[in-house]
């Protein structure tokens, strides 16, 4: 029911219900295209750097192996790094934005004193000097990402939480003689959720970009291919083989596009006031 | 003004000196021995490594031998680079002129591109310039940096032949004069553009926002009330107001430039910091790794307290705020 109004409003705005069926069809053809198609995509052949034809739509690469079919298994990579860094990230987030939030004092210093200086890190340069220093593979990558990316979730959580603890039902609720902890995962926590909705997609939208540009510079791990391990390829072969950086980039654009669509729908269908700002006509023109 | 300034400054040591511990807790939690780590994999002189823990005090407890790294640090001691044969602090230093090149033209140009654009989405909100504006900023802001490179490089350099492909000078380019500085310019074009794309979307999209919201306010209506032009209520009253959230991206922009210069860097091979940074990480050049981070961390800090200060010599209220406090 809470739901209802937000979720149509979501349905009603173009970009939120384009960018949403993009990412369904995309979850789908990374679950099932690796079984449709039958080329391997670590297969070698003596088909190097061939363009895109009937017989390869998206062309080969330096080794003959098959774009379309490591551009279909890299989306299984790039959606799954940054749905469950994104996802650890909100998690850590809420969390402990939360208890900032609704304990407040030493705790609530301490907490935003971390968040900043993690917020105050260049997430790049730390995740590369991280990434080069424990070794690459895919869950130190989304352990670094999800590592870098809690603060923004955790200072908007506070935020809410310091709103939503102000109001009567938590005064009923401490009166019932709840005990504090309860009256946090159960009142406070689920109604500071919808201002971090938002968030959740624009946190994947940020960490399929993270690991692109990691696996770009070449510190992913060599055997998961990922968009990035596909345009880091690309960049080698940029002179001689167009197609080897344009389509796993258009993908990746798209992608995170599309999340970043999302997120800003989402935020607009929870937020009355963005929607306004989109359709007001402003008063005096300048 | 004074009072508020020390206290920000109160709070950026502290974080300078976190900074400086993770860059030296990742070296020195790691397996294997940290010696090791700060040579990295180039063969060393016989006896520098005992040179080394003796000089670090390796073999003191951690806190001591944490105090001496700060202390290193405070005196421009980052290290020394087996790799380039060098200290760390003149390798950075070397390099420091090449990324100042590409980042400042970038930084200022995105910066006044960003506020143009902002004002033109701003004007009528939900206009089809507004609409322009926004998808512009929205597709900016998703597009992977190095990305836009390789495609401006494909179309620019390959297909129009228009610029170098990379580098910051060619080869044949002369010596010095006119000529060797037209050559730079033609080296510095992609790259530049890469970037302002990249940070005007961000500064845009901000200044988009806070112009919206400053149109709406009552003194708009006022201003237009007395009679003053257009023109005149964009600069004095909308722009003013909307400044806050401007200059904390444009510095967020500059505090961060290392961040973009690493993968602009990186495909235009422009021997700058940021290409610095990932040879060493190819290399696994300890010191190095150590030295950017350590540097890039403490731009930020500096970034965010000079943005503090701008915020308090533009809006009056912090100041009284904090001078009340």
């Amino acid at each position: 029911m809470l739901w209802r109004r937000p979720g149509r409003r979501l349905l009603n705005n173009l970009s939120g219900r384009v960018s949403a069926v993009y990412i369904l069809v995309l979850v789908i053809v990374a679950l099932v295209g690796p079984l449709v198609i039958s080329k391997d995509p670590s297969q070698i052949s003596r088909s190097v750097l061939k363009p895109p034809s009937p017989s390869a739509w998206f062309g080969t690469d330096q080794l003959g192996r098959d774009q379309l079919a490591r551009l279909v298994d890299g989306a299984r990579v790039s959606l799954l790094v940054g749905v469950v860094a994104a996802g650890m990230a909100v998690i850590v987030g809420v969390l402990v934005g939360a208890f900032a939030g609704f304990f407040g004092g030493w705790l609530d210093i301490a907490l935003m004193r971390v968040s900043e200086f993690f917020q105050v890190m260049p997430t790049l340069i730390v995740a590369v000097a991280i990434v080069a220093l424990i070794g690459p593979g895919l869950f130190n990558i989304i352990l670094v990402i999800a590592m870098l990316s809690w603060p923004q979730t955790a200072r908007v959580t506070r935020g809410e939480v310091l709103r939503v603890k102000q109001l009567e039902y938590i005064d009923v609720a401490r009166c019932q003689g709840r005990p504090e902890w309860r009256i946090l995962l159960r009142e406070v926590i689920p109604n500071a959720i919808p201002a971090v909705m938002p968030l959740i997609a624009l946190c994947v939208a940020e960490a399929i970009l993270q690991e692109a540009s990691i696996s770009f510079l070449g510190l992913g791990s060599p055997d998961t291919i990922s968009w990035g391990l596909l345009l880091h390829d690309g960049q080698q072969n940029l002179l001689r083989a167009w197609w080897m950086s344009v389509i796993p980039g258009v993908a990746t654009f798209i992608t995170v596009l599309a999340f970043n669509l999302l997120g800003d729908s989402v935020s607009a269908a929870l937020n009355p006031r963005l929607r306004l700002i989109g359709r007001v006509r402003r008063r005096v023109k300048i | 003004m004074l009072r508020y300034g020390l206290r920000r400054l109160g709070w950026a040591v502290p974080t300078v000196i976190g900074i400086v511990a993770v860059g030296f807790v990742l070296t020195h939690i790691l397996p294997g021995d940290p010696v090791q780590a700060m040579i990295g994999e180039f063969p060393a002189p016989e006896g520098y490594a005992e040179h080394i823990r003796e000089k670090f005090g390796l073999d003191r407890p951690l806190p001591v031998q944490f105090w001496l790294f700060l202390t290193s640090l405070l005196r421009g001691d980052l290290g020394y680079s087996f790799a380039h044969n060098a200290p760390v602090t003149d390798i950075i230093f070397t390099r420091a002129g090449a990324t100042l090149a590409l980042m400042i033209p970038s930084l200022v140009l995105a910066s006044v591109l960003g506020v143009v654009f902002g004002a033109i989405g701003a004007r009528r909100a939900g206009s089809r310039s507004d609409v322009a504006v926004t998808a512009f900023t929205v597709s900016g802001q998703s597009v992977p940096v190095f990305w836009l490179a390789m495609m401006l490089i494909l179309v620019f350099s390959v297909r129009l032949g228009l610029f170098p492909v990379t580098g910051m000078t060619s080869i044949s380019a002369p010596e010095s004069g006119f000529g060797r500085f037209t050559d730079f310019l033609r080296h510095l074009v992609l790259p530049m553009v890469t970037l302002t794309l990249a940070y005007m979307t961000v500064v845009a999209r901000v200044a988009r926002s806070a112009m919206i919201e400053s149109l709406q306010e009552d003194y708009i209506l006022t201003a237009e009330a007395k009679g003053l032009k257009n023109g005149e209520i964009l600069r004095k009253h909308v722009l003013r107001n909307s400044l806050p959230p401007i200059i904390t991206v444009i510095g967020f922009n500059f505090g961060y430039c290392l961040t973009g210069a690493v993968l602009t860097e990186t495909v235009f091979g422009w021997p700058g910091i940021g290409s610095l940074f990932i040879q060493a990480v190819t290399n696994r050049d300890y010191p190095v790794i150590e030295g950017v981070f350590v540097l890039s961390a403490i731009a930020v800090v500096l970034v965010n307290l000079i943005v503090d200060l701008l915020y308090a010599l533009i809006n009056p209220k912090i100041r009284r705020a904090h001078a009340v406090a």
